[in-house]
């Protein structure tokens, strides 16, 4: 009730937010050279002056360029949305969920490189990851922020790809999931799906301070990620299926590993 | 605890041979000392807390230290003094000497600062289409071929504090939006739940030079401008609330003497919600320029019309013209009549407003008024249009923002 982004009420107990529905969705669609993606997601809701990017219907892999040259990957921003969670009766806003869909290209290709291959995909990902948060550290006791992959699920509909989670250290960072789905749609794209949650840090003059997870529930951001990430549809053009069969030709056990876990990363000695 | 509680025995942390006595409740020794350690070690802001405990021994108190008010003499009153990363009470003894009996160190202070929980410097910046901010940890600017500093208002996520900074910093009179656009600018962050000022937090807009609140953050954005003096034409653009916490760091620097006079830089007060006058005669005390056009203020927002003072634009206007020798008679004469111009024009579109949506009341219910309504909307539906957008940006900011973004 009044799930409204303005705020007037202190917030004084553990609160549950309410953030869009997603039933009447419609579904978009992406056409990246043959290959077709298409999901479910609301409409971009949120009080920041959040610039939002919304999906074309074709692209052309060839002609993707990216900016960033200086790390081993390239990337180009397809979509991205964001829908604030409001707590009820006038608290204001708890949290958010920022969806990117980004096509990430390795900056040196081998000539042998291949996604579909699974080794290839389970590296790639390895390495995407060491990109995105290998280099983020406690400033403190020089620990990890970040663990992932974990959760890790291959998914079961679709061509090939997988699902997993990217969950904060608990004794360096409080609050923050990143919900992934990735997936390759040619050998050397991988498209990457992110829904990264977000709750507000807890403000409150109660002692003994409670923890965000008694402060702020969790489950209906979770909801909706899952909700986005479980309606993702790929169909692999003609080519792409080629390329795959050329992939697993010879191979005995053509799925991915069942268990994938935590990436470790070591911070760089100073100086 | 109160001022009368005597220490059974103490630890000298400062003022051994000179000065005045600090001496720390026992049990607190290693909360210091840990402190201590981890400054010696580098840490910024537990160099910065042992720094300012010890400068108490020289008598004089800084601005970061707040008087409780327990109805005692003021010299054997109790205190407490707020730093990044640390809180301490203490009160004078009958000695002469400071006794801290009361410290909460907070030893992972950058942790929590990556965590949004505490107040720090970002850079923002636009890659593959994507704003995102990384955590300056010491809190100081690079030379960058645009050196815009936003002052954000207070946030819970620093991700909604960039994007409202960077929607003050391009439409700043001082900045261009291409320019912030590919080199990105650097953002202010303070964390907490509520807005800055306005209508809402009155007092802490009327004296946010003052408040204890937006102490910690003051005095780290203070720490930033006293080590930006050596870059040039950096421009302070304050968005909201944000020009509290900038009034705060103004006067930090204004009671330590320094000066930008050499420095060049400029602040910029956009949406203003805290007092405007006191923000204009410190950035005069210390040096900062800043011109007529320099603040911007809505006057549909109530927020910012009494959070800045409900005749600030005309005392504001007064202070210059006292001041400042180039500013003329014409032109303090020309920022009254712009200023009474759109409290004026804001008034009336609101009165119009209102009258018509009256007319349109009388529509529906009598047909008596039917031709009388039609003819009152059409003499001022253009009026309304023009005033609709300034409604519009009072009201729904953000809304306003991405329509006018999309022409």
């Amino acid at each position: 009730m009044f799930n409204w982004r303005w705020r007037l009420r202190e917030q004084e107990s553990f609160l549950s937010p309410k953030g869009p529905g997603f039933h009447n969705t419609s579904r978009m669609s992406m056409n990246l050279n043959g290959t077709s993606v298409s999901f479910r997601a609301p409409k971009t809701k949120t009080s920041s002056n959040f610039e939002q990017t919304r999906p074309l219907c074709n692209y052309d892999l060839k002609k993707l360029q990216s900016a960033e040259s200086e790390s081993s990957w390239k990337s180009v921003l397809l979509a991205n949305q964001k829908w604030d969670f409001y707590g009820p009766w006038l608290t204001g806003k708890l949290a958010h969920i920022q969806l990117t869909i980004t096509i990430n290209k390795p900056v040196a290709i081998n000539e042998g490189l291949n996604f579909f291959h699974p080794r290839a995909f389970e590296n790639g990902i390895a390495s995407l990851l060491s990109l995105l948060y290998g280099s983020r550290f406690s400033a403190v006791s020089g620990e990890q922020q970040w663990f992932g992959p974990v959760n890790w699920r291959p998914l079961a509909n679709q061509p090939f790809g997988a699902r997993f989670d990217v969950t904060v250290n608990p004794c360096v960072l409080e609050d923050g999931i990143d919900c992934h789905l990735i997936a390759p749609v040619d050998k050397h794209h991988l498209l990457k799906i992110c829904c990264k949650i977000k709750r507000s840090p807890v403000f409150t003059d109660q002692k003994p301070e409670p923890s965000i997870d008694e402060w702020i529930d969790q489950a209906p951001m979770l909801k909706l990620a899952g909700q986005i990430l479980d309606s993702f549809e790929i169909t692999l053009s003609p080519e792409a299926e080629a390329q795959q069969r050329e992939a697993l030709q010879g191979l005995d056990d053509t799925s991915l590993v069942k268990e994938f876990p935590p990436l470790k990363w070591e911070k760089p000695a100073e100086r | 605890m109160s001022a009368n509680i005597q220490p059974t025995s103490s630890r000298t942390i400062a003022g051994f041979h000179n000065g005045i006595r600090i001496t720390i409740k026992p049990d607190l020794f290693p909360v210091f000392q840990n402190m201590q350690s981890l400054a010696l070690q580098g840490n910024h802001w537990a160099r910065l807390s042992v720094g300012y405990l010890k400068s108490l021994s020289s008598g004089h108190f800084k601005n970061n230290v707040f008087v409780k008010d327990n109805g005692r003499l003021e010299s054997f009153g109790e205190y407490t003094i707020i730093l990044p990363g640390c809180r301490a009470s203490f009160h004078r003894r009958q000695n002469g000497e400071f006794y801290i009996y009361s410290l909460e160190a907070d030893s992972n202070y950058a942790d929590l600062q990556a965590a949004e929980k505490k107040p720090g410097l970002y850079h923002a910046n636009k890659a593959n289409g994507e704003w995102s901010a990384t955590l300056l940890p010491d809190a100081k600017i690079k030379e960058r071929k645009s050196n815009i500093v936003a002052i954000a208002d207070q946030s819970g996520f620093v991700q909604d504090a960039l994007e409202d900074a960077r929607d003050a910093a391009t439409s700043s009179v001082l900045t261009n939006s291409d320019y912030v656009n590919d080199n990105g600018f650097d953002f202010h962050f303070t964390a907490g739940a509520k807005k800055i000022g306005g209508l809402r937090n009155i007092n802490q807009a009327r004296n946010p030079d003052t408040d204890p609140k937006l102490h910690e953050s003051a005095i780290q954005l203070a720490y930033t401008m006293r080590h930006a003096i050596g870059v040039k034409d950096v421009k302070w653009v304050s968005e909201g609330g944000g020009s509290g916490v900038l009034t705060q760091a103004m006067r930090i620097l204004k009671d330590r003497g320094i000066n930008f006079s050499s420095a060049n830089h400029r602040v910029f007060f956009n949406g203003i919600s805290t007092n405007l006058v006191m923000a204009e005669q410190l950035a005069r005390d210390i040096g900062l320029k800043f011109s007529r056009t320099t603040h911007k203020k809505n006057h549909f927002n109530p927020h910012q019309v009494f959070g800045s003072g409900l005749a600030s634009g005309y005392t504001a206007a007064y202070n210059r013209y006292k001041q400042d020798e180039s500013h003329t008679a014409l032109k303090f004469g020309t920022d009254i009549v712009k200023e009474a111009g759109s409290a004026r024009s804001a008034l009336a579109t609101i009165g119009i407003t209102g009258s018509a949506v009256a007319a349109a009341m009388g529509v529906s219910a009598t047909a008596i008024a039917l031709p009388a309504g039609i003819a009152f909307a059409a003499a001022f539906l253009p009026k309304l249009v023009k005033g609709g957008g300034a409604i519009a940006e009072a009201n729904f900011p953000r809304q306003y923002n991405k329509i006018k973004g999309k022409f």
